[in-house]
């Protein structure tokens, strides 16, 4: 049975447990709501930079140090910036749950400033990992939640704006800090081999000074309509091009049916629809994939490939044939009941290991959304042929589908050529 | 690994000059004679004119760009945003003159055929159409003269008061739109 326990600490922190009592290691964060979603024009990209900054606070005992005392242990750690979160996590033998959480309130509950110095070099580092990905075909599935929903809430791009991040100051992130880490706004999440009493008794220790305070912040509204993005700057050989869909939001009951879709049209592999008719038949793509994003209030099936400007259109003309058949025929069954076990054993797999089930609990938790294996595996079971033609009808239409695209293509004559039925 | 050159723009659309010759390629022209009947959203002007709205907000974005239409408003509902497009102007006319003097020949030579472009899909529409109303009062004429350049001046100043007169007429309230297109110009062929 799949056991998992909530408590609120008095200070509004939510404390979300798992117990396994078999596993000799424990997986351990904090997830912060506070991502690109609730940023602006003005502050685009510091959640990101923030996060940087946590590992480089002066706080009391040197973040150095602190650092060095977590990889003599062993204990493997990182942090991520989302559209929606920032989450810091640890994870290690199971004996070291106490370390793990003593370290993470100690970065998260009192970031002290950082010297001129530190500040600039790490911005200078952020700045770095921005131009790295504007500059590759990774930013498409970002691209994409921005001609959905434009440059607002969850359509902003998480590593923000460059000359937002080149201008910002040490007192811009001590404000977003002051705003948004405070225990209300976050959530602890703890999974592996450890006690109940034991695990609460270290999470009130370490989290229970932390200062509640009351967070004010506006946040954006999305477009009602779908947009396009569109950047006809040359890329050489190669141009991305993804079709992309609105879909609702992570809590939905069609998650896994859409997550089946995605998997049936658009998988990695050479066997999904799409590549069968672009790669294999045709040769005009070598990669042609699917990706869903879920958030709290809505999400995106995107269909990207990465070819020739050439090409372009009729690699998109090809994707729209497929999604029109399949809107008309539906999929068959040997198909179906493939995707459905390709996705039972994914979410088994990602229970497996204690880092990725931590953070599949974390996205959880910061939606309010309760997980239990049994019922994720009994409602994909459930998954038939009729209720992925309902999806398909619902999804698979002109007024919500959008394109992202980036590179020297002939958009007017591909606007003409698309036609969703 | 890089695979192109930083985008650092944040815009949600970014083309080539190229485009305002391609100005008026696919819908921009009927999105703009839609308006004149109205302010409208872009899923007004998608539904209208039976084009997506990823289409729609296309060409709306280049004729924002080119100062062409507006937003006009915002509506805000609990959780999205949507807005409200206008023409800059109603008369269509002042879209196609040429006030600023300081611009270079070739500019110059790019808007006039940006102009020209913008007729040719005018005066293609209206007469293309004409067959579905023949019960309506039209003229499609076109005369060519050699004259003096003081009576033409004159002839000119006419001309714009008849514009002014037809332009008086508009009633809103009215479902019929009536063009009057009009092409004075010394004439040489290329």
């Amino acid at each position: 049975m799949y056991e998992l326990m909530n408590v609120y600490l008095e200070n509004g922190l939510k404390v979300v447990l798992h117990r396994i009592p078999t596993s000799k290691t424990i997986a351990c964060g904090v997830w912060v709501k506070q991502g690109s979603r609730y940023e602006d024009d003005s502050t685009s990209g510091l959640s990101h930079l923030l996060e940087h900054l946590i590992f480089t606070s002066n706080n009391n005992e040197g973040t150095e140090n602190l650092l060095d005392e977590i990889a003599s242990k062993g204990i493997v750690y990182n942090a991520t910036t989302t559209k929606e979160y920032t989450h810091y996590y640890f994870s290690g033998i199971s004996y070291n749950l106490g370390f793990c959480i003593s370290t993470l309130a100690k970065l998260l509950t009192q970031y002290n400033d950082v010297s001129d110095e530190k500040f600039e070099n790490e911005k200078k580092i952020v700045l770095r990992e921005a131009s790295s990905y504007y500059s590759s075909f990774k930013q498409i599935a970002e691209r994409s939640t921005q001609a959905l929903w434009g440059n607002s809430n969850v359509g902003r791009i998480i590593v923000g704006d460059m000359k937002v991040i080149e201008n910002s100051t040490r007192e811009s992130i001590v404000n977003l800090y002051n705003k948004s880490y405070t225990p209300e706004n976050s959530i602890l999440v703890i999974v592996g081999g450890f006690e109940y009493h034991e695990a609460i008794e270290l999470a009130k220790k370490n989290f229970a000074s932390w200062e509640d305070k009351i967070i004010n912040r506006n946040e954006e509204l999305v477009n009602k309509e779908v947009g396009i993005y569109l950047n006809t700057q040359k890329t050489g050989d190669n141009s991305i091009v993804s079709v992309c869909f609105k879909l609702p939001e992570f809590d939905s009951p069609y998650r896994n049916t859409i997550e089946v879709i995605s998997l049936i049209l658009g998988d990695g592999g050479i066997k999904s629809r799409l590549a069968k008719e672009i790669r294999m038949k045709r040769g005009l793509a070598y990669i042609i994939n699917s990706f869903e994003s879920f958030y709290e209030e809505r999400g995106l099936l995107g269909f990207a490939s990465v070819c020739q400007p050439k090409t372009i259109n009729e690699v998109v003309e090809l994707m729209i044939k497929e999604f029109s058949k399949c809107k008309k025929e539906g999929f068959t069954k040997n198909e179906i009941e493939s995707a459905k076990n390709k996705l039972i054993t994914k979410r088994i797999l990602g229970i497996e290991n204690v880092a990725d089930h931590l953070k599949f609990l974390g996205k959880c938790a910061t939606y309010n959304s309760s997980f239990s294996l049994e019922q994720e595996i009994r409602n994909i079971k459930k998954i038939s042929g009729e209720h992925i033609m309902l999806i398909l009808d619902d999804i698979f239409h002109e007024n919500n589908m959008s394109i992202a695209a980036i590179g020297d293509i002939n958009i007017d004559e591909l606007l003409e050529r698309i036609k969703l039925v | 690994m890089e695979d192109f050159k930083c985008i650092i723009d944040t815009s949600l659309i970014s083309e080539s000059e190229k485009i305002k010759e391609d100005l008026f390629k696919g819908p921009s022209l009927n999105i703009l004679i839609l308006l004149l009947k109205g302010e409208k959203t872009a899923s007004e002007i998608s539904r209208n004119l039976n084009i997506p709205i990823f289409s729609t907000r296309l060409y709306l974005s280049r004729l924002q760009n080119y100062n062409m239409i507006v937003e006009s408003k915002i509506i805000k509902n609990e959780k999205t945003v949507e807005k409200v497009y206008k023409l800059t102007t109603t008369k269509l006319e002042i879209i196609n003159s040429q006030t600023n003097s300081n611009i270079s020949e070739k500019t110059k030579q790019e808007e006039c055929n940006s102009m020209a472009e913008y007729f040719n899909k005018l005066t293609s529409n209206a007469i293309g159409n004409i067959y579905k109303y023949t019960d309506s009062p039209y003229i499609i004429k076109s005369c060519f003269i050699s004259a003096n350049t003081e009576k033409m001046a004159a002839f000119k100043e006419k001309l714009n008061a008849l514009i002014d007169e037809f332009n008086e007429m508009e009633d809103v309230d009215e479902e019929k739109t009536y063009g009057l297109i009009v092409n004075f110009t010394p004439y040489e062929l290329d």
